[in-house]
Formats: structure tokens, sequence, C-alpha cells
């Protein structure tokens, strides 16, 4: 009974401890001013040696959006402020139309109704409410398998504060996805984008692999 | 063109492959001249680190021409004879200002699949598994170069390409090691293993100023080079009982002021914990038969330094006591070796340096799956295995 007691012990350890080490569980506070509440999904935070404006005006450019996503798709622009974030998974692709939203200290790509789907929640001045999110309301959580996240949650949020000295911003990117690594790899690319004016790549690449031919 | 290429655990072979290509504007290209093998290479050709896939072009220590530059490149123009370093090094993020080249911020593209174990992603290299970037290797015809001119060195006339090839890695590496050690004149340092970074790490503490420098092997033929080579002292550690007590006895108790660990994860040595080692290595229970480290965390005098040259993975058994108790400075880095390049080529063309001994056996790239062969079994006396593709 005991050794069963202690199994559970070690496995929940082990199940906490792996929960700290995957990319992008950082808690859903936010990092940059802890007496705010943090945007919901997962989050990861680079120090990029420009000034947050810099960052931001960046970050609302489709075409860097596009350049960052790279291999995992494109950003296309509509009308009106619409950008749609295309998204490349194993060949197949999942479009969210969202609207740029200012917010205090970034922008937030918050998700417009599906065409074909009845409107789901209220106007913009309902969701653009930084109050919302203490709720765990319009952008909570991911909403469970199988069903739509509302519209108005928001896809990709980008945080920039000044970095202390003289190190640029410090960036938080926020993506309403279960997918911490392309968090990370997207604000790794800004940050390269940003600081050397290209993005690490690999194609082509000679290798005798087909894929790579 | 044709490329040595890692299909599998222990199964290398030479292969035809695409071209690279210029992708990004700051690109070089390079027809490799000069590729060399690397003890850190048989980590994964041996299946102890991971992260390849099969075919993969791999190599990360060479020199060459360039044949082509991307339109922003300004330094390094087309037909330039250049050595290049392992690590890429983007010259601009805060790593790469304060010299801690491989530590570069923005060159790995595969930065998040490193970021879990790491924390804090390495930069990228040539031919060293995904995780560290995923970039094509060396051992080719040509190789891609990114930020050609952070890490393009113009090799000054004077200097053959076997002696500028060795500026790639072994060499700054070891100078590396030697500057770790903070050496003031009169200072002894310990350097275990006599391979090519061992035999570099020698050298740069010699001309760094210590007084003695003592280089720890069981080869004979690596022992021999570097009494003949660098006029440094040995110890054949397998035929000491402890090479501890033979450091200490031979430095008035003291110690060495600092040791240099220039092995890595698949040392060899004696006694129960080698054998340990050994075995949990073999099931994979252990990423490191880290016996040569813990040595050299022995060996080291009080307050000294110790400096990590060999690649480890996540090493059991660690003597973290050890260097509590004695008050140790442990450093380590792969190469920055943009910081040392110049300065080596300034030695070599100055004839102060002697790399080209290194090259114990020099081939035809078609060859080099046997190249890799005779490193691996130190046969023949193979030091390192040098490729002309």
């Amino acid at each position: 009974m005991d050794v069963t007691h202690k199994a559970r012990g070690v496995l929940a350890s082990a199940r906490e401890a792996a929960g700290r080490v995957l990319p992008g569980r950082a808690a859903e506070k936010n990092p940059l001013d802890p007496s705010r509440p943090g945007p919901h999904g997962v989050s990861q935070t680079l120090t990029i040696s420009r000034p947050p404006q810099e960052v931001i005006a960046a970050c609302r450019d489709p075409r860097v959006l596009s350049r960052l996503l790279g291999d995992l798709g494109r950003v296309e622009t509509g009308e009106g402020d619409r950008v749609t974030f295309v998204l490349t998974s194993e060949g197949e692709e999942m479009s969210v139309d969202t609207r740029a939203v200012a917010v205090e200290d970034g922008v937030e790509f918050r998700r417009l109704a599906d065409p074909g789907t009845a409107p789901g929640g209220g106007d913009d001045e309902a969701v653009a409410r930084p109050e919302d999110d203490t709720e765990g309301g319009l952008t909570g959580a991911p909403p469970p398998q199988g069903q739509a996240a509302p519209e108005g949650s928001a896809l990709l949020t980008v945080l920039a504060l000044p970095a202390p000295r003289d190190l640029g911003a410090e960036v938080r990117f926020v993506l309403d996805l279960p997918a911490g690594a392309v968090a990370f790899t997207l604000l790794y690319r800004l940050r390269a984008l940003l600081q050397t004016g290209e993005i690490p790549t690999l194609r082509p690449q000679p290798a005798a692999r087909e894929e790579d031919r | 063109m044709r490329a040595l290429v890692w299909n599998g655990v222990n199964d290398l072979a030479v292969e035809t492959v695409d071209d690279p290509a210029l992708i990004n504007p700051h690109d070089v290209l390079l027809q490799v001249t000069l590729t060399t093998t690397c003890g850190s290479d048989l980590h994964f050709i041996d299946g102890y680190l991971p992260g390849m896939r099969s075919g993969d072009v791999f190599g990360h220590e060479f020199m060459g021409v360039v044949v082509a530059a991307g339109p922003q490149v300004q330094r390094v123009s087309v037909g330039d004879r250049v050595v290049v370093p392992s690590f890429i090094a983007c010259g601009n993020c805060w790593y790469c200002e304060r010299q801690m080249y491989s530590l570069c911020d923005t060159t790995n593209p595969n930065a998040a699949s490193q970021q879990p174990l790491l924390g804090y992603p390495s930069g990228g290299i040539y031919g060293y598994t995904h995780p560290f970037g995923g970039y094509a290797g060396s051992h080719a015809q040509y190789v891609r170069v990114p930020f050609g001119d952070v890490n393009c060195f113009a090799v000054p006339e004077g200097v053959s390409d076997v002696q500028a090839l060795f500026a790639s890695d072994a060499a700054p590496t070891g100078f590396m090691g030697a500057d770790f050690c903070d050496i003031t004149p009169g200072d002894t340092v310990a350097v275990f293993g006599a391979g090519a970074v061992g035999l570099m790490a020698a050298r740069g503490a010699q001309l760094a100023g210590a007084e003695r420098v003592i280089v720890v092997d069981r080869l004979p033929e690596r022992l021999e080079l570097a009494r003949t080579r660098l006029g440094a002292e040995t110890i054949d550690y397998s035929q000491t009982d402890s090479v501890q007590e033979v450091l200490r006895e031979s430095t008035g108790g003291r110690g060495p002021d600092a040791v240099v660990e220039a092995v890595g994860m698949e040392g060899h040595g004696t006694g129960v914990q080698q054998a340990v080692d050994r075995v949990k290595q073999a099931v994979r229970a252990e990423t490191d038969r880290a016996t040569p480290l813990r040595e050299a965390v022995l060996a080291c005098r009080k307050g000294g330094v110790v400096a990590v040259l060999g690649v480890y993975g996540l090493t059991d058994s660690f003597p973290t006591g050890v260097v509590l108790n004695k008050g140790l400075t442990i450093r380590a880095a792969q190469q920055h070796g943009q910081r040392y390049v110049p300065r080596l080529l300034q030695h070599l063309a100055a004839g102060e340096l002697d790399t080209a001994f290194l090259a114990t056996h020099e081939m035809p790239l078609e060859d080099a799956v046997r190249g890799y062969e005779m490193f691996k079994e130190k046969e023949d006396g193979c030091l390192r295995a040098v490729f002309r593709p």
C-alpha cells in the first residue's frame, strides 16, 4: 500500500516536472507586470534588443508575421483590418480569421466569427475590455477539443515592455494553441529578424533524404 | 555534390546530394578544400548523442575557398581562402557582442527543440544534430556558411591549408580551454586527453605562460606527440595506479593549478566507476562515461580551475562535494571560435604554432567512411583523418 502511495507520488512529481520543462508552460500570470493578469494560452518571453514600439510595429505587419510562420503557415490580409492566419500541419491547412486590436503594451489578434456560423459574442468594445480576461471569459482557456474557440478570443497576443538597462524589449508571445514550441519558434525568429535582418533557415538543404531535395 | 552522410548508428556512406544554395543575404558558399574528423562526431555515430536524421551531411571542422556570396556580404569575396569556426555566429546578438559566439541567440533554426533541455538554446553548428541547428555539414564538396562576414576568416599567405584547417575547431577549442585556466607565469596545467583538442590546449597553455604542461592519456603515440611536438610532460594513466597521486607528487604536493578536460562522454579510464559507466552507457541508463571529468576535478589543486572542453550529456556521479570543498572553479563552453581564429592565424603565420602534425591521415572524401573507422579505432596512430573533397 505504502509502495503504491509512493509510486503515485513519484509519478505525480514526474508529471509536474515534465510540465515545468515543456515549452510554453509559464504561469498564466503576466510576467511583465504581475499585478495584471496575463492572457491565456501557451506563452514564451524573450528579450529583443530593439525598442518595444519597433517590435510591436513588426508584429502588426502581416509580411513579417508570414516570415515568422515560414514552414508553419502564412498570414493573409483581408478587408479592413482582417488578418487571416493560415496554419499548416502535416499537409492540412487551418485558417483563423482575426482582427488586430491594440492593447496596453501590445497587440492582440482576436478571432472573428466564422462566416458560416451565427455570431457568438458581442461587439468589439465588449471583447476589447482587458478586465474580461480576469474573468476567464472571452479570452479564456482553449476550448475543449472539437469546440470552436469563441469569437473575440485572442489567437495571438504580443506584449512588449522596456527591458532593464539597455537590453531593448521584453517580448511575450501568448498563443492560444496547444504548442509552446511554436510560440518559442515564432519569437526566436522575430528576434533573429529584428537583430540580424534574416531568419535562420535551412531549406533547401543538402541531404540524402527525399524531403530535402 | 558528393558528401559523407550519417544513415544511422555506425552507418556512414559517401553519397550524392544536392548542392547547397545561398538562402539568406549574408550567406556565403564555400568550396571545401579540407575537412576533418572530430571526436565529438563519434558521439552521434555511436548513437550516444540523439538528434541526427538519416541522410544528414555532417562534419564541422573545415576550410575552403569562397565561391559565392550573398548581396549583403561585404568583407568576404569570391576566391578568398578562408577558415570557418564550427559554431555559427550572427555577430549582432547580446552573446556575440560579448564574444560568446557559440551561445549566439539567433542562428539555431531548431532552437525550440533545445529549449526544454538547456533552458536557453545554443547557437547553430554545421552537421551536428538537429537540436544544434540541423545545418548541413562540411564533409562535402560545398557548404553554406551563414553570416559570411562574421564566420569566414581569410587565411594569410604562408599558412598552408592543413595548418589553417585546425584553426576551425581543434585549436580554438584548445586555446579557449587554456584561456579558461587564467594562467599566470609559473603555473602548472594538466591536460586530460591527448587528442587534437587536448594537444592544442597544451600548446595554448604554454603560449599563455604556463611553466609546466602535463598531458594525460593512454595512447603511446599521442603521448609521444605531446612530448616531441610540444615539449610537454606526459602521464600514461594505464601504467599508473593513480594519476592524482602522480600529479600531486610531481607538483610538490600542491596539485596542478588548472586542469583541462579534453575527452568527453566516451572517455576511457580504469577502476570500478569506469566499469559501471560503461554498463550504464551501453544500456542507455546514462549518457556519459565521465571518468576523465571526475579525475580532473579530483586532480586539480584547491582553488584551481577545471576547464571542460569535452562534449558531455547528462553526467551521473559528478563529484559536486569535491568542487565545493576544494573551492574549484569550473569553466566550460562549446568553442567561441571567432574570438580565437585571428590570434591563431597570427601564431601560425609567425611560426609559433604548429597544427599540421595533427593531420596524421589525409585522404579523398570518397574514403571518408574508412577514415572514420581509422579515427574511431585509433588505427595506425590516427589522430585526425583529413578529407579532401
